[in-house]
C-alpha cells in the first residue's frame, strides 16, 4: 500500500494532510447525514401512528414518506468532501512548481503519463472513494428503513411484497 | 547531431528567438553567451520541448519526442530536482525512468563533492545544491547536456573543481551547452562559443579559431556586441555633469 502510495504521488510529497482531510470528511459526513437521517426517519415513522388512551396504535393505510424524502441538505458532506478532494489535484500539479521546478523533469520523462498520474491518481481515486462511501452509508440507511418501517406502511407495492 | 533550423518563439508580443538555425554535433562542449533576456534559457527550453515555437529542432533528423528525449538531460539555476527527496531517492527514480543512468558516475561524483546520500535536498546549501543538479545532470546517460547558469551560488574554488573534473569524465559523444556569465572562467573549458542577442544568434566560432587570431574570449564578445569601452565614463559624466579625463 505505501509502495502504491509512494509510486502514485508526487515524489516526497507528505500525504499525511490529505489523508486526514479524507478521513475527517467522510467520518463527519457520515456523523452528519446519519444523525440527519435517524431525526427525519423516526419523525416520520411516528407519523405513522396515533395515541389512542395510552396505547401507540397504527393509523389505517398510513404510508411512511419515500426513502428519498428524507434526504436533506445533511448529505451535502460528501459533496463537500469531493470538492475539497479534487482541489488537491491543483495543489498535486502546484508542488512540481514548489521549492524547486521539478516540473521540468517531469515534462522530460519518457514516460510522458508519469506527470499527470502522479497528480492525478490519488485525488480521483479519494473521491471515487468517498462516493462509496456515500453510496453504502445510503444504503445502510435503507435497510434501516425497510427493517424498522412497518410493512404495510412502505411506500411501494414492491417493498411490500419483497417483505412479505 | 542536433539541428534547429528557423527557430522563432513568441511570448506576448515579444519575440523571444528570431528565425534561430544552428547545428550541436556530437562530443562538443559549447559556451553559450548573451545578456539578460537574449534567448538563452528560452533557447534551451524550447530544444528540450517545454515551449511550443516555429520551426523545427531535430535529434539525428527525428524530432525531439518522448522515444528520444532520455537523450537530452537538463541543469537550470532553478533546480529541477524534488527537494523532499533524498540523493538515493533520486538515484531510483531516474534508474527508473532513464535507463541509461550511470549509477558509476553518480557515485563517483557525489563522493567526490561529498554530498550527503541521504539527506533531503532541501536541507543542502546553496552550493550543494547546484552541484547535485549537475550531477543528476552529467549521470542521466543523455548525449547533450543542456546547463542554464548551473553555477549561480558556487565558490570560485568548487567550479574550477567542477570543469576539471567534467573534462574528465565526459565521454567523446556527450555534447555540453552551457549557458553561462562567466566568461573567462569557462573559456579554457569550453571548445566553441555562441553568442545570442536580441533572440538572434550574432556570433558563433570555436576556441581554437580564437587562438589562430590572437584573441581571447572576452575580447571576441565585447567586438561581437560592439562594446563601447568608455560608456561608462560617458555615463559618469551625464549623472555627475563634470568633465574627466
Amino acid at each position: 500500500m505505501r509502495e502504491f502510495l509512494r509510486r502514485n504521488s508526487p515524489p516526497g510529497m507528505d500525504l499525511a494532510q490529505e489523508w486526514r482531510v479524507f478521513l475527517i470528511g467522510n467520518i463527519s459526513s457520515v456523523a452528519v447525514s446519519f444523525f440527519a437521517f435517524l431525526d427525519q426517519y423516526i419523525d416520520a415513522r411516528n407519523r405513522l401512528f396515533t395515541v389512542v388512551g395510552e396505547k401507540k396504535m397504527l393509523i389505517d393505510g398510513a404510508i411512511i414518506v419515500p426513502f428519498h424524502h428524507l434526504f436533506s441538505i445533511y448529505f451535502s458532506g460528501f459533496f463537500l468532501t469531493m470538492c475539497i478532494l479534487l482541489g488537491y489535484i491543483v495543489y498535486h500539479y502546484a508542488y512540481f512548481r514548489q521549492g524547486s521546478m521539478s516540473i521540468y523533469l517531469m515534462k522530460r520523462l519518457p514516460r510522458k503519463s508519469e506527470l499527470h498520474r502522479r497528480a492525478l491518481t490519488l485525488p480521483c481515486l479519494a473521491v471515487l472513494a468517498t462516493i462509496g462511501v456515500a453510496i453504502a452509508a445510503i444504503l445502510f440507511y435503507f435497510i434501516i428503513y425497510f427493517l424498522a418501517t412497518p410493512k404495510a406502511c412502505l411506500p411501494y407495492a414492491a417493498l411490500r411484497e419483497l417483505w412479505r | 547531431m542536433l539541428e534547429i533550423k528557423n527557430l522563432t518563439k513568441a511570448y506576448a508580443g515579444k519575440t523571444a528567438l528570431k528565425d534561430i538555425s544552428i547545428t550541436f554535433p556530437r562530443g562538443e562542449i559549447i559556451g553559450l553567451f548573451g545578456e539578460n533576456g537574449a534567448g538563452k534559457t528560452t533557447l534551451m527550453k524550447s530544444i528540450l520541448g517545454f515551449h511550443s515555437y516555429l520551426g523545427e529542432i531535430t535529434l539525428d533528423g527525428m524530432p525531439v519526442n518522448t522515444k528520444n528525449i532520455a537523450r537530452l538531460s537538463f541543469a537550470t539555476s532553478e533546480h529541477s530536482f524534488f527537494p523532499n527527496l533524498t540523493p538515493k531517492a533520486h538515484r531510483d527514480f531516474y534508474k527508473e525512468h532513464f535507463p541509461a543512468f550511470s549509477d558509476q558516475r553518480f557515485r563517483g561524483l557525489m563522493e567526490f563533492f561529498a554530498l550527503p546520500m541521504h539527506k533531503a535536498l532541501k536541507h543542502f546549501s546553496m552550493g550543494q545544491k547546484n552541484q547535485f543538479e549537475v550531477i543528476l545532470a552529467l549521470c542521466q546517460g543523455a548525449d547533450y547536456i543542456l546547463m542554464d547558469e548551473p553555477f549561480a551560488g558556487n565558490d570560485v574554488f568548487n567550479r574550477e573543481d567542477f570543469y576539471k573534473v567534467l573534462l574528465g569524465i565526459l565521454e567523446p559523444h556527450e555534447t555540453v551547452i552551457l549557458s553561462t556569465h562567466l566568461i573567462e572562467e569557462v573559456s579554457d573549458f569550453i571548445g566553441r562559443a555562441v553568442l545570442i542577442r536580441r533572440g538572434q544568434i550574432i556570433g558563433d566560432t570555436t576556441t581554437a579559431e580564437l587562438d589562430e587570431r590572437g584573441q581571447t574570449l572576452m575580447n571576441y564578445i565585447k567586438e561581437t556586441y560592439h562594446y563601447r569601452s568608455d560608456r561608462v565614463s560617458r555615463a559618469l559624466d551625464e549623472i555627475s555633469g563634470e568633465e574627466r579625463v
